[in-house]
């Protein structure tokens, strides 16, 4: 009886023995697995976008913006400032159509101390795809158009870049927007034409242009042999106002150059005379972007790019501003209402002056830290010879997590742009979750 | 007389022998091709669909994952983009030939990068995840046998292909390849693909449904592309268009 259950347990012993080799080479057969199914099309989708972003700004003291600012407030040596956001994106799709919406809800610790909620719905569209060549898209879309990296004079239905932030999302427009697209054999490879309507009424797009309007754009697109070539017409209530191209190719594998130029009638540009008054005076503007983009053996991407901006104030109006701002704080406080609202509605913009140089390096996983990402930049503005110096480090090891570090350093002398800027540096710290 | 006839004997069995070893290669050459062709259409149908994952292991073992979808038509077209990680959705490549184009969706518009930069990190290079038919990059400039392989010797015919010169050994049975070494115009060795575990996808394709990657440039590193889901299907050509890089992960069937 023992010699039998010591038997039955040999066997069932060596049979276990032989399941678990199996499911040991089933194991070792099947070292990686993956399940496809998962990833079927459903006609719906949803992504959620978490970011928190801490700001350290340091003031620069010394600058008139400052002085303009802080005029009889405490003063400070830095701001700090907070903001969570929270982003969803959501496409439903059935048959030939789909509904996309992208809306963002930023809450934020301002430099003020107080407590600010912003809602902002950057996308909201429908898109009909008639066929392969024919679809059409209505509602508001964020429309990206030009081969530039820092800056896009052809980019007429879209907002320009923050230089602070080049690769953020931006806040559409209402347009409705066709697009016929067609692929060829020979030197033309495939081009596209892409009419787009722009309303501007006091309800939508208000701060597409000023007044009421409606605007008609048309882009087309050509790939010929390997060359991308862009052509850009803005109408403005029927009438011409805007003209642009493009132009992008690798003259090497790891060698891309690309062009940019804009062509716009009656541009009103605001500046200060040496009387102290603003004058507006009305120009057609050139503004264009040479660039190139050069990958390096070390994996090292290298991007310089040189930039016209035509209707850019130039060095005496620059200096004739900061004069009167010295003079509104110092001895005149009857022109501080004219200085402040020509610093909110003109001096705003990215590029005030006329001629700038951008380079950037970055260089991904250096010493060897995978999905790590550390780059410097420089702009530099050639008519005041003022600079912006930064940075950024940006880490990816963790699924659906990014962690980004980037500091930006201002010099400049005085009556110089970056030299006057409010702030002398910049350093925040973004951490995004996405599910 | 005996010398006179002796050397334009000479000079003709020259002749001849330059003749018959030209030949020789032309042919070794002709039927390397051959082969080649029949490796393209065995790893992948003219125009296709599929679905990879690329797993990139660390030296410790952790590892991060990418599911891609990808649309190939012909020799010259191919598009990808990401279906996960979420943070990575809706980032989609596109090759035309030589020509390679990044869309990002915060970005919002293509711009250009090259076959050499990597979208996801790690070994696998952009040439590597938008990989052609080698028959559309390569030249066999050399056919061997070895231990009951076919050990093809490729050359790149221009010098906008990825890497120079590539070894690949070639599984005889099922005309896949099993080991691909990669090198550079120096001669330097960058990374080598195990291709691993045949599968039979159905519609005739029975392929290595596993790429394993490593490279002496980044010692104790690894890079895993599984393929799933390989289907024919037929793919109009305005796919391969800028117009169409933020709605590829729409064409899913």
């Amino acid at each position: 009886m023992l010699l039998k259950f010591n038997f039955k347990f040999k066997i069932s012993t060596f049979k276990l023995l032989i399941i678990f080799l199996f499911f040991l080479n089933f194991l070792s057969a099947q070292e990686y697995s993956f399940d496809f199914e998962e990833f079927e099309k459903k006609p719906y989708e949803f992504i959620v976008n978490f970011k928190i972003q801490p700001d350290f700004t340091l003031l620069n003291k010394s600058s008139e913006l400052y002085s303009l600012n802080f005029l009889n407030k405490e003063e400070k040596d830095y701001w700090d400032s907070y903001t969570a956001s929270l982003e969803l994106k959501g496409s439903y799709e059935f048959s030939k159509f789909k509904f996309t919406l992208d809306i963002i809800d930023q809450l934020s610790y301002t430099k003020n101390n107080e407590f600010e909620n912003k809602f902002s719905i950057y996308e909201f569209f429908g898109n009909a795809d008639f066929s392969t060549n024919f679809s059409l898209q209505i509602g508001k879309k964020s429309v990206k158009w030009g081969k530039g990296y820092i800056w896009n004079p052809v980019s007429f239905v879209g907002r320009q870049k923050d230089i602070n932030d080049i690769d953020a999302g931006l806040e559409g427009f209402w347009v409705m927007k066709l697009d016929y697209v067609k692929s060829l054999s020979g030197i033309l490879q495939n081009f596209s034409v892409t009419p787009v309507i722009v309303p501007v009424t006091k309800d939508i797009n208000e701060d597409f242009q000023a007044g009421e309007s409606v605007n008609f754009v048309l882009h087309t697109y050509f790939l010929i042999k390997d060359t991308d070539l862009d052509f850009y017409l803005f109408m403005k209530d029927e009438k011409f106002k805007k003209i642009g191209f493009d132009i992008a190719r690798n003259i090497l594998p790891s060698w891309e150059i690309h062009a940019e130029y804009a062509f716009e009638k009656d541009v009103i540009t605001n500046w200060w005379n040496s009387d102290f008054v603003v004058e507006s005076t009305a120009s057609n503007t050139h503004d264009y972007l040479f660039g190139t983009r050069i990958l390096f053996g070390s994996n090292t991407t290298l991007i310089v790019e040189y930039l016209h901006n035509d209707a850019g104030l130039d060095i005496r109006q620059m200096k004739n501003f900061f004069d009167a701002v010295e003079l509104a704080v110092s001895e005149d406080p009857d022109l501080l209402p004219t200085v402040k609202k020509y610093q909110s509605e003109s001096f705003s913009a990215q590029f005030l002056m006329r001629d700038y140089l951008y380079a950037k390096i970055s260089q991904p996983e250096p010493f060897d830290i995978l999905y790590f990402t550390a780059s410097v930049f420089v702009l530099f503005n050639i008519n005041d010879k003022s600079e912006m110096i930064g940075g950024e480090f940006n880490y990816s090891r963790f699924e659906n997590l990014n962690l980004k570090l980037k500091y930006s350093l201002l010099f400049g002398e005085n009556n110089s742009e970056f030299g006057e800027k409010i702030s002398s540096g910049k350093m925040s710290f973004l951490m995004e979750y996405v599910f | 007389m005996f010398k006179k006839i002796s050397l334009i004997g000479k000079i003709l069995l020259l002749i001849l022998a330059i003749n018959t070893s030209f030949l020789f290669a032309q042919e070794i050459s002709e039927a390397g091709n051959k082969l080649l062709k029949e490796i393209d259409r065995n790893l992948t149908p003219e125009s296709f669909e599929s679905l990879k994952k690329i797993i990139n292991i660390e030296p410790n073992g952790t590892e991060k994952e990418f599911v891609l979808f990808v649309l190939k038509k012909g020799n010259d077209k191919m598009v990808t983009t990401f279906l996960s990680p979420k943070s990575e959705v809706g980032r989609s490549t596109l090759r035309l030939d030589e020509n390679m184009w990044l869309y990002i969706p915060n970005v919002g518009k293509p711009m250009r990068i090259t076959s050499l930069q990597s979208v996801i990190g790690g070994i696998f290079n952009n040439s590597d995840i938008m990989q052609l038919d080698y028959t559309s990059e390569y030249d066999v400039i050399e056919m061997v046998d070895e231990e009951g392989e076919k050990v093809l010797t490729l050359q790149a015919k221009t010098f906008n292909v990825a890497y120079d010169q590539l070894k690949m050994w070639v599984n005889v049975e099922h005309k896949t390849p099993s080991k691909i070494e990669c090198y550079t115009p120096s001669g330097m060795l960058i990374k080598t693909l195990h291709f691993k575990e045949i599968k039979d996808f159905g519609n005739g394709i029975i392929r290595p449904s596993v790429l394993e990657t490593d490279s002496p440039l980044h010692k104790d590193y690894k890079a895993v592309m599984i393929y799933a889901n390989i289907k024919p299907r037929k793919i109009d050509d305005e796919v391969f268009t800028l117009n169409y890089m933020d709605k590829i992960k729409d064409l899913r069937e």
